[in-house]
């Protein structure tokens, strides 16, 4: 059930990012709400699950748009994991947060793409990549955390959702 | 051994990681084929995407709607003054007579284009990062689209195919900062190579038109056809017009700043070319 709902999650996330964002660019960049969901799902339930989304979510976008497999699914997945890291160990409150978790996430995603357009020999300037794509995606990635963050909260209020992941250990 | 067991997510996360790197650079070359995950997965996402690109675009044109009634007092302001404007242009018929026959000689382009088409094809999705400009149609093998055809719209060249599943491709647009095309100044045949502009973060629509002989004449306004050289793009096709040239004196070579026809931002119908050289 989880799972179900989870995947449905990622796959209409990925139809609106790929189908209404177009619309909305400020400055030619668009929201990664993909990285909201990520961060969110971390926040609010640790470690197997944050990484998982991550992991998941990013290879769904590498399959469908990705020059090569992997990329987005080794961002989100770091960033999940890492965030995951701290399920627990402090008190998630409703906005500053997830708004600080989205942010050093951002940073973190926008270091490993420069990283992998620096091997890649892409030769995109390190300092212009920065201010032109990086700095304005987290501001308007930042814009748009609340809403998605409340609603994953939502969620998970539902009983379902806050079951332990078991890996089929009874059959 | 329990301390082993106590770092097995950590373990767990840096074994993924790496085989994550593997995967990418394993897939980074050659590539070319849409896998059978790949094929299912944008098989099933199609139409939702097609329905939700239809829909954002409504609800887009609709508030450009309401903008453009707002500004309707200054529009009817600026109107007059560029009827008077129009006015003294009249003057200058036989300029417009000679930009005619320029543009009979596009329309014969785009003619001879017609006749090596495959298919048309409608945009269902864009790229949803920031980094790469690359499209998804929804047209692939089984309605004749193969790797490498050349996609064109009637205002200009869209990309290439990189990718075809049986039902949908991706297609590498022209600004896209991996792309590059053979391309010639339709004025005065000089030959150069046009990139996508990758350093501005690929998203500024605009392309860069390398290694231009040095002694070239090219100008601000010029249009920039498809060379036909390297085989994968039919030649004649127009790109765009030359906003600016660019000469460094260390470089032996002109650089002109390319805007393409075709916009980027509202694209809804292709055209799929086949090369038939």
């Amino acid at each position: 059930m989880r799972e179900m709902v989870i995947l449905a999650i990622l796959l209409l996330n990925l139809t609106v990012q790929s189908s209404i964002f177009p619309f909305v660019e400020i400055l030619h960049v668009k929201p990664d709400s993909l990285l909201i969901l990520t961060v969110s799902f971390a926040l609010l339930a640790g470690n197997p699950t944050g990484a998982l989304v991550g992991l998941f979510g990013g290879l769904i976008q590498d399959i469908l748009f990705g020059n090569n497999m992997g990329l987005h699914a080794l961002q989100y997945m770091t960033v999940g994991y890492l965030v995951g890291i701290l399920y627990g160990k402090l008190y998630v409150d409703k906005l500053f947060m997830p708004l600080l978790a989205v942010m050093t996430s951002n940073m973190i995603k926008g270091i490993i793409m420069l990283g992998y357009n620096f091997f890649n020999q892409s030769g995109i300037p390190p300092g212009k990549a920065f201010i032109q794509i990086i700095v304005p995606e987290t501001v308007y990635t930042l814009l748009l955390t609340p809403l998605i963050f409340y609603g994953i909260a939502g969620l998970y209020r539902n009983k379902f959702m806050r079951k332990k992941w078991r890996f089929r250990k009874n059959i | 051994m329990p301390r082993l067991f106590k770092n097995a997510p950590l373990i767990i996360v840096i074994l993924a990681v790496i085989g994550l790197i593997v995967l990418m650079v394993y897939t980074e070359v050659g590539k070319e084929r849409a896998t059978m995950v790949e094929n299912a997965l944008g098989q099933a996402l199609v139409p939702l995407q097609k329905g939700m690109y239809s829909a954002s675009q409504f609800v887009y044109n609709l508030f450009s709607d309401i903008g453009e009634r707002r500004n309707m007092k200054k529009d009817y302001e600026d109107l007059q003054a560029r009827v008077a404007d129009m006015e003294k242009e009249l003057h200058m018929l036989e300029e417009l007579e000679r930009q005619n026959e320029r543009l009979k000689k596009l329309t014969l382009f785009l003619d001879e284009n017609r006749e090596m088409a495959v298919t048309g094809a409608t945009v269902i999705a864009k790229n949803p990062g920031n980094w790469f400009n690359n499209i998804t149609i929804d047209k692939g093998s089984k309605h004749g689209v193969e790797l490498n055809m050349a996609v064109v719209t009637d205002q200009g060249l869209v990309g290439r195919i990189i990718e075809v599943a049986e039902g949908w491709s991706k297609v590498r647009t022209i600004v896209d900062g991996k792309s590059a095309v053979s391309g010639i100044v339709q004025r005065n045949r000089d030959n150069g190579l046009l990139k996508g502009n990758n350093s501005l973060g690929s998203e500024d629509g605009l392309c860069r038109m390398i290694y231009l002989p040095e002694d070239s004449n090219v100008t601000p306004g010029d249009k920039i056809l498809t060379s036909g050289l390297g085989e994968i793009f039919p030649k004649g096709i127009y790109i765009g017009e030359v906003e600016k040239v660019i000469k460094d004196k260390r470089e032996l070579y002109k650089t002109a700043i390319v805007r393409p026809g075709v916009d980027f931002q509202r694209l809804e119908e292709v055209i799929v070319v086949a090369n038939d050289s």
